[in-house]
């Protein structure tokens, strides 16, 4: 009993979470009221049939015309019905297509004004799960629960209605199965739960694996494994299989019984009947109405617990729904300031992501406009995160950060990202041309500045030596091009933007040691003039910045020109050191230790 | 399909043919009650009516206990045959759904490595879930039910046919236009489907694209045409889906209506008519028009079901062809025995290769010495990341030969080949399991000291043993609960202990922390020791240490020797060293002269030079 209020209780909810706009709530409400008036329709047949038995019996006559007309009858009430049915089913689709179409405009209109740093942990598959995969699951639940439900929940209160108008008697004969199909199902019922949950952790097991195995098959040939040797993979399939052997030993006469009862309503209802003819307190045709209702009393129950498996998929994807809804904008700001100059101040800066530790702990340092600062530091030290504060990923958790002498959250986020241009490691392209993916910096830019911002990213000549040259499309995701030759074309994309501020993260980091070195020698002619920040392992790429700080597990050690640095600050000596180590390393040389 | 049924069950057919059987008995014992209520009915409705041919006659006399005992029997019998056509039928499926499951693993495994480099391995395992989704309702429950259905339908006809034949044309009417039109809708649809794949697919990419392209729309305050195309998708796959549907539901529509129209015309034209003044229908006629109506009426809850199992038998036809289509793809040919190498040297003789029709790499010819480095340099396109592949026969060379050890390639069965070659992938995966499984995973024979040794050398067993449980902690899917750094280390560890003579690396280009990048290089060093290695090189000191420089452009080699040489020989790669030294640092303000004459010089050299195509 708790687990089917559960189940009403959900289904409850997932109605009103999928917020239905009022036309698709009109349309369900009438479809739901078709399909339940199908449903009662279906029995008109049995009680034509009953009349004609009915009209038959007393004497062995019939009026001339009652074939016909009873043929007439039929015909009518199941048209009607199919005209209902058929109408339920456009709505309930229509209803089911629109729906999903607001609901993924919806989402994507919500997830654009989510905070860059939602998107920042891989969360692309995740989403494309739940905008494709989870909402077409709805389909079934809109186009085909909810008036199954209805027809299922009508049906057998009117044909009981229907008995106990003839006499309770013969409802208490047909709803006798009942007790009987579960009885049976009980013997099953024992760990129901718990095997169902085994079952479906099995499954999510097994379709771990396969995913697994597919992932790893260059490892897997490289190794020379076969499939035998893969115990993970084998003990899953073996545990899957098991546990569904068992499920269809355990469950095998269990669900016999409870069908087998479920469909013979006449085990009780033929008897009972027989015995209440004979004594005369049910006339024929009430006799021949009652066994023919009581034979198609449970279709549409049993319909809709045929769709339960389907039901706690959509209950999960829905709840994956809900996470993303839940997830709140960045606060707009309230009187969005004018920033004067290009200035950026970090200013006692905490911030920890929402699970975790201090990654970054009373930072503070300026950026001075039309200057090139650099952040350095190992592992965990917080550089990138410090850059993506910035265009607020994420808000700091404490102090703040002032672009142009404004907190960036009293700016608005369009005229925030009007002042920063960014370059981070994830690069994204569009599937048009190159020529366009590189203008998206620029809207105004003429085809020849888009060319030589190309050029200064050091583009030009692998766009050169492509047959469609910059009308070249850049492919699915870029999927056309090199990591190298993607990172060098939003690299110009970055450049274009006309953007007083400028944070590169690792913007050359794809580059080999030839194409780097050029991409170095323009860039530097490029950053003129604009306040930059930026991030790169190879140290001497930034030894030459005008002001370089030296970062440890999110605090600030020191800050400084290179050859101060190197006088004053040995934690910076140790990474420059290290540097020149990994520069000059080689793998068939010296262990060298540094 | 049934006989692409047939082939996916292989041994396990006759069982599942049993069960099905079993559950077409299940169908034909369903109809009994019918009959119990008909020889019921009879008695009273038109007692002394003859008995109708081909239905067996209870006799006179039904008392109520007679009946009950009559519908227990049935009920008694159909839960043992129902019960083990359940058993049975289910078992058969979960048997073929595993069978299915390890064949095709294993002929994933057969596959050539260029199989799977011209796909998306997550698109090929979602394939393959989905696959297996469609097919395992079907095999294991939708089929016998198929059966079931079919069953109900054709003994109801005969039943009636037999009874009056009259009666059953009559009942046929609805049927047999119903079949006919579900049989031409299917064909039809399957010819739509594509359209509905098609406008899915497009989604996917779509949203995937949207989902990825946000940080862009928003860093360029662009409106973007990603939410724009995105949009479009998301409609197109309205419209497609709404419009077949509306094609669906005609369909629908009209199946239904033939059924029921055949029903109605049962009733109305089943009775004689009445004749002469007395209005008197023969008793007999009487009852087969009872029987007949209770049966069609009965056998009309199958036809519904017809319609969605045929739903099922639709996704699974797709999805069989697909897991059959498969074991088309040839696997390279294998030789029956390997021949043996005589050392770790690799010998490319005046190798040809193209891909797709587009040459790749041309009159290749170089050996690498055993226990000596050979680096590969050249631009984007050049072609080494093909001549790597040609070492690991991913494909086979349209000319000329790969050599190890003087042995051709193509003489080396697989495992063999990979006894000899270690590839450090820039993509790796990791499995969801152990560190001492994942390390292992590459010589399943290792000793655990053994293992330990691998780990100390790939400068792992540090970060092993800070894991709360050291080797036996298991690392998440692909490795999820280490860092980037830790997770490429544990591949290199795995690597080194296959220890094969043959080194290929592909330099790490991605970014990583100074000090995550030490311990890197010290764990490739450790593995290099004494190997024969093959680098695609990224980095100049990597290239200046090298034995042989193989310098690589459209596909061939452009020339090649030690860093000394060639820096002697003057040509393209000394014009790349000389410019390359000279920049190594970049700021506008800061060494602005310096980078000044250095950009000229690196913009000279690449507009002389080709590498970077």
């Amino acid at each position: 009993m708790e687990a089917r209020k559960g189940y009403i209780a959900q289904v409850g909810e997932l109605i009103r979470g999928l917020g239905f706009s009022p036309v698709n709530k009109r349309r369900l409400q009438l479809a739901c009221a078709a399909s339940a008036g199908a449903a009662l329709l279906g029995i008109v047949p049995c009680v034509v049939i009953a009349v004609l038995v009915d009209g038959y019996a007393g004497d062995g006559r019939l009026g001339p015309h009652a074939p016909l007309v009873a043929g007439g009858v039929v015909v009518a009430a199941l048209l009607l019905r199919l005209a209902l049915r058929t109408a339920a089913g456009g709505l309930a689709h229509a209803a089911a297509y629109e729906t999903m179409y607001e609901i993924r405009t919806g989402l994507a209109g919500h997830l654009t004004r989510l905070p860059l740093g939602f998107f920042a942990d891989a969360a692309t598959g995740r989403l494309k799960k739940l905008m494709v995969d989870d909402v077409e699951e709805f389909e079934g639940f809109i186009a085909h629960h909810i008036e199954d439900l209805a027809a299922a929940l009508c049906m057998p209160f009117l044909v009981l209605g229907v008995l106990i108008w003839i006499d309770v008697r013969m409802a208490l004969a047909a709803v006798a199965v009942i007790p009987l199909a579960m009885l049976s199902m009980s013997f099953a019922s024992k760990g129901y739960m718990e095997e169902t949950r085994r079952y479906h952790t099995a499954q999510e097991n097994l379709n771990g694996r396969i995913i697994e195995f597919v992932r790893s098959i260059h490892e897997i040939k490289a190794f020379a494994r076969s499939v035998a040797e893969l115990e993970k993979f084998v003990a899953a399939i073996d545990e899957y299989q098991q546990v569904v052997e068992r499920w269809a030993r355990r469950w095998a006469l269990p669900r016999a019984g409870f069908i087998v009862f479920i469909e013979n309503s006449l085990l009780f209802t033929l008897p009972v009947g027989l015995w209440l003819y004979r004594r005369g307190s049910v006339g024929i045709g009430e006799l021949v109405l009652c066994l023919l209702l009581s034979m198609q009393f449970s279709t549409p129950i049993f319909k809709v617990l045929q769709q339960n498996d389907a039901l706690l998929r959509i209950f999960e994807g829905f709840r994956r729904m809900k996470e993303v809804w839940d997830a709140r904008p960045l606060p707009p700001a309230i009187s969005p300031g004018a920033p004067q100059g290009a200035d950026i101040v970090f200013d006692n800066v905490s911030f920890r992501y929402a699970d975790g530790e201090d990654v970054l702990r009373g930072v503070s340092f300026t950026a001075p406009q039309g200057k090139v600062t650099a952040l350095v530091g190992l592992s965990g030290s917080g550089k990138s995160t410090i850059l993506r504060l910035i265009p607020r990923f994420w808000d700091v958790t404490g102090g703040c950060i002032r672009v142009g002498g404004v907190d960036v959250r009293e700016m608005n986020e369009a005229g925030l990202m009007r002042m920063v241009a960014f370059m981070f490691q994830e690069n994204v392209l569009f599937n048009e041309s190159l020529l366009e993916n590189i203008r998206l910096g620029n809207a105004g830019a003429n085809d020849a500045a888009v060319r030589a911002v190309a050029e200064q990213a050091c583009c030009a000549d692998f766009i050169g030596a492509l047959p469609g040259g910059y009308g070249s499309p850049a492919g699915e995701l870029g999927g056309n091009l090199s990591g190298g030759e993607r990172q060098r074309v939003a690299l110009a994309r970055t450049l274009l933007k006309p953007a007083p501020i400028l944070l590169l993260d690792e913007a050359t980091a794809y580059a080999d040691a030839f194409t780097e070195a050029s991409m170095h020698a323009s860039l530097a002619r490029v950053l003129e003039g604009r306040t930059v920040i930026m991030v790169a392992h190879r140290l001497e790429s930034i030894a030459g910045a005008d002001r370089i700080v030296v970062l440890d597990k999110g605090t600030v050690v020191d800050a400084g020109r290179h050859d101060e640095l190197l006088e004053r600050c040995p934690a910076y000596t140790a990474m420059w050191n290290l540097a020149q180590c990994n520069a000059n390393w080689n793998p068939v040389g010296e262990v060298a230790t540094c | 399909m049934l006989t692409m049924i047939l082939r996916l069950a292989g041994p396990h057919r006759n069982r599942l043919l049993a069960g099905v059987a079993l559950r077409m008995l299940d169908g034909a014992l369903a109809l009994l009650p019918v009959l119990v209520l008909f020889l019921v009915l009879r008695e009273l409705v038109a007692p002394g009516a003859p008995g109708l041919p081909g239905v067996p006659d209870g006799g006179e006399g039904w008392t109520p206990l007679r009946a009950g005992m009559c519908m227990a029997g049935i009920v008694a019998l159909r839960f043992v045959v129902h019960g083990a056509s359940v058993t049975v039928g289910h078992m058969a499926g979960f048997h073929i759904l595993k069978r299915l499951r390890l064949r095709y693993a294993e002929h994933l495994r057969s596959l050539p490595v260029s199989w799977f480099s011209r796909r998306d391995l997550g698109e090929v395992s979602g394939a393959l879930l989905q696959d297996l989704g469609n097919v395992e309702p079907v095999l294991v429950e939708k089929l016998a039910a198929m059966g079931s259905a079919v069953t109900q339908i054709a003994v109801g006809l005969a039943c009636i046919a037999i009874v009056d034949w009259r009666l059953a044309l009559l009942a046929c009417c609805g049927f047999v236009p119903a079949a006919l039109l579900m049989w031409w809708v299917n064909g039809r649809l399957e010819r739509r489907m594509p359209e509905r794949i098609r406008v899915l697919a497009a989604l996917t990419s779509r949203t995937v694209e949207f989902c990825q392209g946000i940080g862009v729309v928003k860093a360029f305050g662009i409106q973007g045409k990603s939410t724009a195309l995105y949009e479009r998708a998301v409609a197109a796959h309205r419209d497609v889906n709404l419009g077949l549907l509306r094609y669906v539901g005609a369909a629908a529509t009209l199946y239904f209506t033939c059924l029921e129209l055949g029903y109605a015309g049962l009733v109305g034209f089943g009775l004689p008519v009445p004749g002469g003044v007395t209005d008197r229908v023969d008793p007999a006629a009487f009852a087969a028009f009872l029987f007949a109506a209770v049966m069609a009426f009965r056998v009309h809850g199958p036809t519904h079901d017809l319609v969605d199992l045929s739903g099922f038998m639709h996704q699974m036809r797709t999805s069989g062809r697909r897991l059959l289509s498969v074991e088309a793809d040839e696997p390279l040919p294998v030789p029956p025995v390997s021949a043996v190498p005589a050392d770790a040297s690799v010998r490319f003789e005046n190798v040809a290769f193209a891909y797709e029709g587009t040459p790749v790499l041309r009159d290749i010819s170089f050996l690498i010495a055993p226990k000596t480095m050979t680096a590969v340099v050249g631009g984007s396109g050049a072609g080494k990341t093909t001549l790597v592949s040609l070492l690991c026969r991913f494909w086979d060379v349209d000319a000329g030969c790969v050599r190890i050890g003087g042995v051709d390639v193509r003489d080396l069965r697989e495992e063999d080949l990979w006894r000899h070659i270690t590839v450090v992938f820039q993509r790796f995966s990791l499995f969801n399991d152990t560190v001492r499984a994942n390390i292992r995973f590459a010589r399943p024979g290792a000793t655990d000291d053994e293992v330990v040794a691998a780990a100390v050398a790939a400068r792992c067993h540090e970060f092993i043993m800070e894991l709360p449980e050291g080797y036996d902690t298991v690392i998440g899917e692909n490795g999820a609960s280490l860092s980037g750094g830790q997770r490429q280390r544990l591949s290199i560890a795995r690597a080194m202990l296959k220890n094969a003579p043959i080194v290929v690396l592909d330099e790490a280009t991605a970014s990583v922390d100074l000090d995550n990048e030490r311990l890197i290089q010290e764990a490739i060093q450790n593995m290099v020791q004494s190997k024969t290695v093959l680098l695609i090189a990224h980095r100049l000191a990597t290239v200046a240490a090298a034995h042989q420089i193989l310098v690589l452009d459209e596909g061939r080699i452009a020339d090649s020797g030690t860093h000394d040489g060639l820096l002697a020989g003057g040509g393209q790669y000394a014009r790349l060293w000389d410019m390359q030294s000279t920049v190594r640092s970049w700021t506008p303000s800061g060494l602005a002269e310096h980078v000044e004459q250095a950009g000229a010089a690196s913009r000279q050299a690449f507009r002389d030079v080709p590498l970077s195509k």
